[in-house]
C-alpha cells in the first residue's frame, strides 16, 4: 500500500512538470476567450477532458476502474464556482496554475496559495462553515446515486461520451491558430499530456481506496488542516500535492525558468484576497478547476457542469471588470468630441 | 545537435513517462486482483479432509447431493411464530451444530445450489461457533458444471457429538448489545434492505447498502468492486459495520459478500427489522446520503 501512495507522488511529478511545461491554468483559458479573442489554452483544457473523458469511460465499461461522481449541491456548486471564478482573475491563476508557479518561485502565487488553504479552511470549519453546510443540505441525486449526464438521460455513459468526443474533436480540428506564445509546449502537447495524467490519476488514486482522480481542493486541504490543527494523514492525495511543487520546479529548473520574483504591494494584496476567494468557492463547490473542470466532468458529473459554467462565468465577470472596462471607459474618454453631433 | 540542457529535459520526461506508466501499471492490478477475504472465506474446490455440509433442504438433498455431505438446513437454524426469519437461539443453534459431530479446528465446507441464500447463513453459524467453515464457490451448479457427479446415497452418520462449543457474539449480536453500540457511535449500522423498503423507515442512521448490489454480475470479487458497493458506505479499516436486514437469511447474505471483499470486524444482527421496531429501536425515513456514488459492472462471489 506505501507503494500505492508514494504512486501520487509519481502522477504528482508529472502532472507538475506537464502543467510547468504547458504553462496549465484554467484562469488563463477561460479568461483569455473574452480578452484577446484567443482560444489555445482552452483548447489544451478541452483536449485534456476529452482523452480523459474516453480512458475513464473506457476503463469503467471494461470494469477495470470504478469511479466515484461528486454530488450535486446545486446551490453551492453554483454559488462556489461563480466565487472561485472571482478569486481565480484576482489571485491571476487557478489552484494549479497558482502550485506550478510556486515551484516557478513566483512569490505572490506562494501567499495566493497560502490565502487558498486559509479560505478552506475558514469555509470547512471557521466562521463560514455553517454556509457550507446549509448549501451542501440540499443534494439533487438520481434514486440515490449522484447526478451525471447519463443518468440525467437515463441512457448508458457512451450515449453522452461519443457525440460529446465527436463534437469536441471536429471543435479542435477546426479552431483557429494560436495567438499564445509561451516558449513551452504546443497545446495539444500539453492537453495530450494533462489526459493521459488524469486517466493514471484515477486508476493509482482508486488502487489506494480513493475513488478520484486529479484534483486540489481536498489534498489541499488535508495539507493545511494537517499544518495547522495537527494530525497530518498522509495518503495518496498528499502525495499528489508533493510531486506537483517538486514536477514545476524539476521542470522550471532544467529549462532555466526557475526565477524568484516578488510583485508589488498592490498585486501581493490582490493575490492574497483572489487566493482567499478561491479557497472559500472550492471548498463550496467541492472542488476546483481541477477536480471539477478537468476530472469530475470525464464522469459526466452535473455539478462538475454546473460548477464549471458557473466559474467560467465568474472568471467573465471578473475580467470584464478589471480588465475590459477601464479600457472601453478610456475609449470613450478619449474620443474626439465632433461639433453637431 | 541538442544542447546538453535539451537532453536532459528529454531524459526527464522519459523518466517520468515510465514512472507513470509503472503507476498505471500498479494501480490496474492492484484494482483488479482477487481480494485476500475471498479467499479465506471462498473455495473452488473441497480441500482434502475438509467436512461437506449441504445447507439445502431434505427434499434436495434426497434428490443428490456432493459425496459424504453431512446435511445441515438453513431453515433447520431460524425461530419461528413472532419472530420469524430471526436466528434461533443460541442454545438450539449449539445444539443443530454439536448434532454434526465436527471435530474442533478441522475445516468444513458448506454449499448450496450455488446462490449462497442458504449456505451463507450456515456459514454464519459454524464461523460464530469458531469452526473454519468456508463456502464451496457456485455450490452445485458449478460441481455439476465441472463434470463431477451428485450422490444419491443415505446421509453418513456423523460420529460422536462434538463437545460444548462456544458462541461468538461479536459476530452475531444481540439487539440489547447492538442498541448499545449504534447509541455510543461505536458500529457503522448497514441496511441490505431494497432501496424502496429503506426508504419506508430504517433505524436511525443506517446507510442502505442493497444486498442486491453486493451479490449481482458474474465476476469474482475485487478491490474495484469493495470500492463500488462498499464506497458509499464509508466503510474504512476502522469502520465495525453492523448488518441488518430483512431477515437472519438477508444479514447472513450481506455478511458473506462483505467479508469476502475483505472487509473486517463486521457485526451482524439478525434479527428481522419489524422484530428490530418492535425492540425500540430508532427509526427514520431520512435517505442518509452517501459520500459518493459510483458506476462500474458488478460483481459476484458466486
Amino acid at each position: 500500500m506505501v507503494v500505492l501512495i508514494l504512486s501520487g507522488l509519481v502522477v504528482g511529478l508529472a502532472f507538475g512538470y506537464a502543467l510547468q511545461r504547458g504553462r496549465f491554468c484554467s484562469n488563463t483559458g477561460f479568461r483569455d476567450i473574452l480578452l484577446t479573442a484567443d482560444s489555445t489554452m482552452f483548447r489544451a483544457w478541452a483536449l485534456a477532458v476529452l482523452v480523459q473523458l474516453v480512458g475513464v469511460t473506457t476503463l469503467n465499461s471494461l470494469g477495470l476502474l470504478p469511479v466515484t461522481v461528486p454530488p450535486f449541491w446545486w446551490a453551492a456548486n453554483l454559488l462556489g464556482g461563480l466565487v472561485f471564478g472571482v478569486g481565480m482573475v484576482l489571485a491571476g491563476g487557478c489552484s494549479s496554475g497558482t502550485c506550478y508557479r510556486v515551484g516557478e518561485g513566483l512569490a505572490g502565487s506562494l501567499l495566493a496559495l497560502i490565502a487558498f488553504g486559509a479560505g478552506l479552511l475558514i469555509m470547512s470549519r471557521g466562521a463560514l462553515a455553517p454556509l457550507e453546510r446549509a448549501l451542501q443540505g440540499s443534494v439533487l441525486s438520481a434514486e440515490g446515486e449522484s447526478l451525471t449526464l447519463a443518468n440525467l438521460l437515463g441512457v448508458n455513459p457512451w450515449w453522452v461520451v461519443v457525440p460529446v468526443v465527436l463534437a469536441g474533436s471536429w471543435w479542435l480540428v477546426r479552431s483557429g491558430g494560436s495567438k499564445y506564445r509561451s516558449g513551452g509546449w504546443s497545446w495539444q502537447r500539453s492537453g495530450a499530456a494533462l489526459g493521459v495524467i488524469g486517466i493514471v490519476a484515477w486508476l493509482s488514486s482508486a488502487a489506494t481506496g480513493r475513488v478520484y482522480g486529479l484534483s486540489m481542493t481536498g489534498p489541499l486541504r488535508v495539507w493545511f488542516e494537517g499544518i495547522f490543527q495537527g494530525g497530518l494523514a498522509l495518503d495518496w492525495g498528499a502525495f499528489l500535492i508533493v510531486g506537483l511543487f517538486l514536477g514545476a520546479f524539476l521542470s522550471s529548473l532544467s529549462h532555466r525558468e526557475m526565477r524568484w520574483r516578488v510583485p508589488k504591494g498592490e498585486r501581493l494584496m490582490q493575490s492574497i484576497g483572489g487566493g482567499l476567494l478561491m479557497g472559500f468557492g472550492a471548498q463550496l463547490a467541492g472542488g476546483c478547476t481541477i477536480g471539477h473542470s478537468l476530472t469530475g466532468l470525464s464522469v459526466l458529473s452535473v455539478a462538475s457542469v454546473v460548477t464549471t459554467a458557473s466559474i467560467i462565468g465568474g472568471a467573465w465577470a471578473t475580467s470584464w471588470w478589471m480588465f475590459v472596462r477601464p479600457v472601453r471607459q478610456m475609449q470613450l474618454q478619449s474620443e474626439p468630441f465632433v461639433a453637431g453631433d | 545537435m541538442r544542447s546538453r540542457r535539451g537532453v536532459l529535459a528529454i531524459g526527464l520526461e522519459a523518466a517520468l513517462a515510465a514512472l507513470l506508466l509503472g503507476a498505471a501499471a500498479a494501480g490496474v492490478w492492484q484494482l483488479n486482483r482477487p481480494l485476500p477475504g475471498a479467499t479465506a472465506l471462498i473455495v473452488r474446490e473441497i480441500p482434502e479432509g475438509a467436512v461437506v455440509i449441504d445447507a439445502r433442504g431434505p427434499l434436495a438433498y434426497r434428490q443428490g447431493h456432493l459425496p459424504d455431505a453431512r446435511r445441515l438446513w438453513a431453515r433447520d437454524l431460524l425461530s419461528f411464530g413472532e419472530s420469524a426469519g430471526a436466528l434461533a437461539q443460541p442454545s438450539e443453534l449449539e445444539r443443530k451444530v454439536r448434532s454434526l459431530g465436527l471435530e474442533p479446528g478441522g475445516q468444513v465446507v458448506v454449499y448450496d445450489d450455488g446462490d449462497g441464500e442458504e449456505a451463507a447463513l450456515v456459514l454464519l453459524v459454524l464461523r460464530s461457533f469458531g469452526f473454519d467453515a468456508r463456502l464451496l464457490q457456485g455450490g452445485v451448479t458449478a460441481w455439476l458444471e465441472a463434470g463431477s457427479e451428485l450422490s444419491d446415497g443415505p446421509e453418513p452418520q456423523a460420529g460422536r457429538e462434538s463437545g460444548p462449543l462456544e458462541f461468538d457474539r461479536r459476530l452475531i449480536v444481540e439487539p440489547d448489545e447492538a442498541h448499545v453500540h449504534i447509541a455510543e457511535n461505536e458500529v457503522a449500522p448497514l441496511d441490505v434492505r431494497d432501496r424502496a423498503v429503506y426508504l419506508a423507515g430504517h433505524l436511525e442512521g443506517a446507510v442502505n447498502v442493497p444486498l442486491a448490489g453486493l451479490i449481482q454480475g458474474g465476476e469474482p470479487p475485487r478491490w474495484s468492486a469493495l470500492n463500488r458497493v462498499l464506497g458509499p458506505a464509508r466503510i474504512t479499516e476502522d469502520t465495525h459495520p453492523l448488518v441488518y436486514g430483512e431477515n437472519a437469511a438477508q444479514a447472513a447474505m450481506a455478511w458473506l459478500a462483505m467479508a469476502a471483499y475483505g472487509v473486517e470486524h463486521i457485526h451482524v444482527l439478525p434479527d428481522p427489522y419489524p422484530v428490530l421496531v418492535a425492540e425500540g429501536f430508532e427509526v427514520s425515513k431520512a435517505d442518509v446520503p452517501a459520500a459518493s456514488s459510483t458506476r462500474t459492472s458488478s460483481v459476484c462471489w458466486r
